[in-house]
């Protein structure tokens, strides 16, 4: 199994376009630090791109992956090997080289610039947010076997979470308005892994803002340690349930 | 010059108090292994201009100080009023009471019990050096003048918030200088009401409940270097005119309803050279009239400056804003306040001239702000793309947004100051 | 050795394999599943090693069904249609990637790999070949693990004549040492003098399964094409 993740691994390390998104990432990253004149602010500029990219780069990526790896896939499959194993291989491969990458790109200048909590978050919500999309890649290419139609998908749901939910939930926020909703909003919003990150980001960056945000929410549900639990188990959650129906149905699948 | 008037006034009066302390008066010791163990009974022999000296220990007794004495304690020795009434009374002038630890007044909501008390008429009182601990209200000045609060520590683990009183508490005084106080945990850390031509400068107040330090009804009143951190609300000014602010850190003050400064229907004042660091509001304005606001630093905090609806010509001038999450916001439109050569760092324009003025406007007021000043739960959507996108959108055609809010001259680069 | 019962696989609504019974006792066969295109060869195939779940029906191999244990495919050397590998490898680290899948890596069978001259370009990388010289690793590979089992699909498409005929006799080779060997092809020549036994599929179902030696009797003709072509307008005459 590890053979053939790092096979994987590197082969993704190796590809043209995992030195573009590393070159790229580098290259903004470094770019906001520099031009913005306050680490504060160089930190958000980040944080809105890592927030932006990575799941797009993730999501794509990986899902086009497995696409083209069809035949590999084939070829390992009629060789005495468990389809579990396979399929953990091939998550830890691509997930493992994907969030390299992006710890290689963004983090040197996040931990030069801010050795402190907050680039660590950075980093691991960019590591978190790019096994959530790995594993939702996967469940994407078990889901149907039309590569086109898989990377229609995967767009998609990256548009979903990154802008649709939101304008969701917003909608609903003026429509409601008149109730008190804002608990009801923050765990709605906790549902979306994008938001999940977003809200931690933000808890350390804007934190005075965040207290003066008088719905309560704040210092009630959002600052306690019960949420940074939740927080956690939710973005495991998103790791690990789309992993397991993959799985589940990968198992279960026709290789044709 | 007020100030320099007032050192002199109080420099003359220690040496003379000294001198006459030295020809005339005696030294009475209190304490263990001494004819006198307890300090009522030293005061009631004492005359006036005398020392009584207080030895190490803990005395458990209410002191009533009706003769001008120096009470000066060593080693901080404690006098515990049992939680029951107040400690010292001063009920005369020209009283010095220096190094003593006064603990456990009376706890009561209905009444509010004292550590030390400077009582109706008196002046010339100086309070300094002692400790405060676990009284309901540490120092209450009651219609005095001339006095001096220096160099004090003040701090209760009283927790009710109805038993809790202010650190400091000064009613209807003049000519009050309140000094390099040291302070923790009470209601207000220093009130003042009523209370005119007075310094408060170089305090430290932390961990208030409600305000750092808070002024109803009081003018012409002066605070500068002072350090405000933690505390429910830095400092609330309200109802007041020509009150001086200047160089004073506002620092962390967050919570619901908390910011650095609160000023409320209030005219003719100076608000310059303050930092307003990590606060969730730096300023709330709240009926401001004709203030002058310049040279302050607001960095780090949720709002820098909100301006509700009733504050007019108001000034900011050559301010800082740096990082704080929304600079400015109203909830009003069309009053008139005036905003001219701050450094605001989301500032995006140019500068073809070099003059070091921006060439074209900045818009300090975002979409953002006042989409939440209306729905604060949408704070919640607060950097996400969508809002990202309807910020620029918002940018291009204005249509939530006041166009008149605006700084003419923005500057290019930030003040040192 | 092998036993296919009633296999009966869809996909979707497509009913590809309608109740196929097999049995396979011994090996020194090689045996021919020829038929017209989609006539349910390939995923016979891969219902063999278990890439394509059947609805009902199992299949056994030494008494292990494939479905429970991957282990199986240990019996099995494969030769897949049209093989694709990871284009950065190297053909030295495809090598070694199957064979760190087989744990039993040590005794290896090397024959094709020389005869195929594949050390030559060991340091190629797979991406850089021809389709012909990939058919030729993957050949490699279905023999290298002395596997009881060979199942080569489409084996002779791509490769050039010569290689072929080292194919060719590498399965004769091995039908001798008593392995069961199961070739496809659309090119029924191919399988002259290879072919033992001949299994043909229609729509989904065994029309019959012969040895050639009865086939040609029965037909009166030399060669299997012949043989075959027979059968064919017989039964479009029916």
């Amino acid at each position: 199994m590890n053979n053939i993740a790092k096979i994987i691994f590197l082969d993704i390390l190796k590809s043209k376009i995992t030195f573009v998104y590393f070159i790229v990432l580098s290259l903004v990253t470094w770019i906001s630090f520099l031009v913005e004149d306050s680490l504060s602010k160089g930190l958000l500029t980040v944080a809105y791109i890592v927030l932006f990219s990575v799941p797009l780069m993730a999501l794509l990526y990986s899902t086009i992956y497995i696409y083209n790896s069809r035949e590999f896939i084939t070829l390992l499959l009629s060789q005495p090997i468990k389809r579990g194993t396979l399929w953990s291989s091939l998550y830890l491969g691509i997930s493992g080289s994907l969030c390299l990458a992006f710890l290689l790109s963004a983090g040197i200048p996040i931990i030069i610039y801010s050795f402190d909590m907050t680039g660590f978050l950075i980093l691991s919500i960019g590591t978190a947010i790019t096994l959530v999309s790995v594993s939702l890649s996967f469940l994407i290419a078990v889901f149907t076997d039309d590569k086109s139609v898989g990377i229609g998908l995967s767009i998609l749901l990256w548009m979903f979470f990154t802008l649709l939910y939101d304008a969701i939930m917003l909608f609903l926020l003026f429509q409601f308005s008149d109730y008190p909703i804002d608990k009801l909003t923050v765990l709605l919003l906790m549902l979306n892994p994008i938001d999940l990150a977003r809200l931690q980001i933000m808890m350390r960056l804007d934190v005075s803002a965040m207290l003066g945000y008088s719905g309560a929410v704040f210092t009630h549900f959002l600052g306690t340690t019960f949420s940074t639990i939740l927080s956690f188990i939710l973005l495991t959650a998103w790791i690990g349930i789309p992993y397991r129906f993959s799985l589940k149905i990968f198992r279960e699948k026709d290789i044709v | 010059m007020g100030r320099y008037r007032f050192l002199i006034f109080w420099l003359s009066l220690l040496i003379s108090c000294s001198f006459v302390s030295l020809l005339t008066a005696g030294n009475l010791h209190v304490g263990k292994g001494w004819p006198v163990t307890a300090i009522a009974e030293a005061l009631q022999t004492a005359n006036a201009g005398d020392s009584i000296i207080v030895h190490e220990g803990v005395y458990q007794e209410k002191l009533v100080i009706s003769t001008p004495v120096i009470l000066k304690g060593i080693g901080f020795p404690v006098i515990d009023g049992g939680n029951q009434g107040d400690v010292v009374s001063i009920f005369t002038d020209r009283v010095v009471v220096e190094g003593l630890t006064i603990a456990n007044s009376g706890k009561s909501s209905l009444t509010d019990y004292c550590g030390l008390k400077i009582n109706k008429g008196c002046s010339g009182i100086v309070i300094n050096d002692n400790i405060f601990s676990d009284n309901s209200i540490g120092i209450f000045v009651q219609d005095a003048e001339d006095c001096r609060i220096t160099n004090n520590r003040i701090g209760t683990s009283i927790e009710e918030s109805v038993l809790m009183g202010n650190a400091i508490h000064c009613w209807k005084c003049k000519n009050m200088e309140i000094e390099g106080n040291h302070i923790r945990g009470h209601r207000d850390g220093i009130y003042l009401e009523f209370v005119s031509n007075s310094i408060i400068r170089d305090n430290n107040v932390a961990k208030c409940l409600r305000y750092g330090l808070h002024f109803m009804f009081s003018n012409e009143d002066d605070y500068f270097y002072n350090l405000f951190s933690e505390n429910g609300a830095g400092v609330a000014v309200m109802y007041s005119t020509n009150i001086n602010m200047l160089y004073n850190t506002f620092d962390n003050n967050k919570g619901g309803a908390s910011y650095g400064l609160l000023l409320k229907d209030i005219s003719q004042g100076n608000v310059a050279g303050n930092k307003f660091t990590r606060n969730t509001v730096g300023i709330l304005m709240d009926g401001g009239l004709s203030l002058i606001l310049q040279d302050n630093i607001f960095s780090e905090n949720g709002w820098a400056v909100r301006l509700m609806a009733s504050s007019t010509e108001n000034r900011f001038t050559r301010n800082n804003f740096l990082g704080n999450t929304f600079d400015i916001t109203t909830n009003g439109t069309s009053e008139k306040n005036y905003f001219s050569e701050n450094y605001w760092d989301k500032y995006r324009g140019y500068d073809l001239d070099r003059d070091g003025i921006g060439d074209v406007p900045y818009h300090p007021l975002s979409l953002f702000a006042v989409i939440s000043e209306y729905t604060p739960a949408a704070m919640l959507f607060f950097r996400s793309f969508l809002v990202d996108l309807l910020e620029q959108a918002e940018r291009v055609i204005p249509t939530v947004t006041p166009s008149n809010f605006m700084d003419e001259r923005p500057a290019m680069r930030q003040y040192a100051l | 050795m092998i036993t296919i019962q009633n296999l009966h696989k869809y996909y979707q609504k497509l009913h590809v394999l309608k109740g196929i019974n097999l049995e396979f006792d011994d090996g020194k066969r090689c045996i021919a599943l020829i038929g017209p295109n989609a006539c349910g060869k390939t995923t016979l195939i891969k219902c063999l090693l278990n890439l394509v779940t059947p609805q009902s029906g199992e299949v056994i191999i030494s008494g292990r069904n494939v479905k429970d244990d991957p282990a199986i495919r240990k019996l099995i050397g494969f030769m897949p249609q049209a093989a694709s590998f990871p284009k950065h490898l190297s053909v030295a680290e495809t090598f070694r990637l199957i064979r760190s899948v087989r744990a039993e890596a040590d005794n290896t069978d090397d024959e094709l790999y020389r005869s195929f001259r594949l050390d030559a370009i060991a340091t190629k990388k797979m991406g850089a070949l021809s389709g012909g010289t990939v058919q030729k690793v993957s050949a490699a590979l279905a023999f290298m693990f002395h596997p009881q089992i060979i199942i080569l699909d489409e084996p002779f498409a791509g490769l050039d004549p010569l290689a072929s005929g080292i194919l060719k006799e590498k399965i004769q080779k091995e039908k001798e040492n008593g392995k069961l060997i199961f070739i496809t092809s659309h090119v029924i020549s191919e399988l002259d003098n290879l072919a033992s036994h001949i299994i043909f599929m229609e729509e989904g179902r065994i029309i019959f399964y012969k040895s050639v030696h009865m086939l040609l009797e029965e037909t009166g003709k030399h060669t299997i094409t012949d043989a075959i072509m027979k059968i064919l307008i017989q039964t479009e005459n029916e």
